[in-house]
């Protein structure tokens, strides 16, 4: 399956950059992710807790840099991950791209995603996957600028880019999932494979 | 295929069933078990928890409350197919449930339980949607009312906090006269629809178009309401050529890809689902009314 | 947590009470429980059909129920159809009209019919074939089975009258 996603940040490519292949600090933003080990080499083991619709899917697994390009702001990303309760497995080459856009950047995100097992071929998976991996991407975007790029920045609001109604992201990470209380969102498409941590 | 292992209670009021919900570690809710059970059979959903609720009698209720009706949420589909209220006062929810699954299904499954698993290819969340619909939601922080538009939070997420439960729905009733229709499209009566439309019609003395509503099912998370359409059946005569126009518009639903069927597909399905639809609702009125 | 509960109900009009599972479906308490094997499993995700028993009068699909549901209530299931040696009307219409060949759909169509018939005395092949939408036959295409349907129907009005 494959997956094409873009989100915009307030802050120019190289900052972005370096804060986006800053894994450890990004991992929190990404909606149920917990970043568990840094191996060397570019490499983290973790875990990744996905709500599609009434199933909790929790995902083990690694992902590590293939490519890296840090003039190009350039970086290939391979994630594998199994899910603990034996429903299959996930396999990930997510690239991305950062492009100057206005005064910030615009972060583009295609993954090939594979799924094996019951994950796969659960009921009508394909369009459910493609939305609620456009609503992680949302949610991942929002927590990045609230918790990272308004710490970083001096100037404190940020008005969000995309869309949003969406202004209040869950605490970030730990589990569960993409509960009501949330996210108001209507669905589109895309997913960011296992961004940076399952 | 057998589920996994779970503590079981079996609540005798909803009073009781909300405090388990409240207290629990990840509760869910056993209604009729319809689509839950093959869930849990195939172990996607394996909660720690599981509230039977067929216990309670308060309810499966289906009530008569003047311009509207008021049904528990526990309210078999099947009583509700067989209810001469339902039928006369509100055609459109009988003729959706005649697509929802099949006999034996129907014998359990509930409108609530429909509701709450909020299927995207799900009958009744659309005719509810066509209604504009009230769900009565409860939890032991109290009630809330949620209107069938705001109930959708994404796929198979309705608008229900882990400690709350649907409880009833209260349904509009339009006047007596009007027309309703339910078509769907799938591979066999039964399966899960690809697409289908929920409409109804409601003729003013002079025989236009007083008022129309039309959702369609199968082609988001949730039911999608034909605004557009809507508005340009209103003050309209009808005919085959005004449906066909306003059908058009169904063509702009979101539309979902799967294996059973593309986006494009359902965009195309839903356009013709919506003319049929319009179409029965129309000879409803014609054929029970006696207005022509 | 394999919580236990005590259940007590009636199958094919016997009192029966064991302590099961929870998590044990009504079809596989039937099956290995009380040796009720007549009650088959196709797909043991309510789609087939095959499962199908009677519940207090109403069809069912017996995968989709857990075991701890049916307490209290009142069971049908094939093996309760004939009287003795004796066929039901519908069994036997079965027969003649060559509505099995490997029998495995049978026990399920039987009960659906017989909701069928109780509901609907006297139906037309349209409701017949609406009916059934909801049990898969592999074998005969149906055709033996609607026929059987409506000649059962046939015999159980003219015992009426």
């Amino acid at each position: 399956m494959r997956l094409e996603n873009s989100f915009d940040v307030p802050v120019a490519p190289a900052e972005a950059w370096r804060i986006l292949t800053d894994v450890e600090r990004v991992a929190p933003c990404v909606p149920g992710a917990r970043l568990t080990e840094v191996l060397d080499d570019d490499a983290y083991k973790g875990t990744m807790q996905v709500k599609l619709g009434p199933v909790s899917l929790a995902f083990d697994g690694k992902a590590q840099f293939v490519e890296r390009d840090d003039d190009a702001h350039t970086a290939k990303l391979r994630a594998n991950g199994r899910e603990t309760r034996n429903r299959g497995t996930a396999d990930a080459d997510v690239s991305f791209a950062l492009e100057p856009q206005g005064d910030g950047t615009l972060v583009r995100i295609e993954t090939e995603l594979q799924l094996s097992g019951p994950v796969a071929q659960y009921g009508r998976s394909q369009g459910v996957i493609l939305s609620v991996s456009e609503e992680m991407i949302d949610r991942f975007a929002a927590a990045l600028k609230k918790d990272i790029l308004a710490a970083d920045s001096s100037a404190a609001s940020e008005a969000p880019a995309t869309s949003a109604a969406t202004d209040t992201p869950p605490p970030p990470a730990s589990g569960v999932s993409i509960g009501f209380g949330a996210v108001m969102r209507m669905i589109r498409r895309f997913f960011a494979g296992l961004f940076g941590k399952a | 295929m057998k589920p996994p292992p779970f503590s079981y209670h079996r609540p005798d009021s909803v009073d009781e069933a909300l405090g388990l919900l409240a207290t629990l570690d990840d509760p869910k809710i056993l209604a009729g078990g319809q689509s839950l059970m093959p869930m849990m059979n195939f172990r996607y959903v394996m909660p720690a928890n599981l509230i039977d609720i067929n216990r309670i009698e308060d309810l499966s209720r289906i009530e008569d409350a003047g311009d509207t009706l008021r049904i528990g949420a526990m309210a078999r589909q099947r009583d509700l197919e067989f209810s001469d209220l339902v039928k006369a006062r509100c055609p459109l929810l009988h003729a959706a449930l005649l697509n929802v699954g099949h006999v034996q299904t129907r014998n359990r499954g509930t409108i609530g339980g429909s509701l709450s698993h909020l299927d995207p290819a799900a009958e009744l969340p659309a005719a509810l949607m066509a209604l504009d619909a009230t769900m009565h939601v409860g939890s032991k922080r109290g009630t809330r009312d949620v209107a069938i538009a705001d109930w959708a939070m994404g796929y198979m997420t309705p608008n229900l906090e882990m400690d709350e439960m649907l409880t009833a729905i209260t349904i509009p009733v339009w006047p007596e006269g009007h027309g309703a229709g339910f078509v769907e499209f799938a591979r066999r009566h039964g399966d899960f629809a690809m697409a289908g439309t929920a409409a109804m019609l409601a003729l003013s003395p002079d025989r236009t178009i007083e008022r129309a509503a039309l959702a369609v099912t199968g082609v988001d998370v949730g039911p999608v309401r034909l605004h557009e359409a809507e508005a340009m059946l209103t003050g309209q005569t009808p005919s085959d050529t005004l449906f066909a126009d306003a059908a058009q518009s169904a063509g702009a639903v979101p539309g979902l890809d799967d294996v059973h069927a593309s986006k494009e597909y359902r965009r195309k399905l839903a356009i013709v689902m919506t003319k049929r639809a319009l179409a029965q609702a129309h000879a409803q009125i014609q054929g029970g009314g006696g207005d022509d | 947590m394999t919580d236990l509960m005590t259940i007590s109900l009636t199958v094919n009009g016997d009192d029966v009470s064991r302590e099961v599972p929870v998590r044990m479906t009504l079809a596989d308490f039937l099956r290995h429980e009380l040796e009720l094997t007549g009650t088959h499993l196709g797909c043991e995700h309510g789609v087939c059909g095959a499962c199908t028993i009677l519940m207090n009068g109403r069809t069912a699909r017996s995968c989709l129920t857990l075991a701890v549901q049916a307490d209290g209530q009142s069971i049908e299931t094939i093996e309760g159809m004939a009287d003795g040696d004796d066929l039901s009307p519908l069994q036997q219409a079965f027969i003649d009209q060559h509505g099995l060949q490997c029998g495995f759909c049978t026990p399920g169509m039987l009960a659906t019919i017989t909701e069928l018939l109780n509901t609907i005395p006297d139906p037309t092949e349209q409701e017949v074939r609406e009916w059934l939408s909801g049990n898969a036959c592999r074998c005969t295409g149906y055709q033996g089975i609607v026929d059987a349907a409506l000649a059962a129907a046939k015999t159980l009005q003219e015992k009426v009258s």
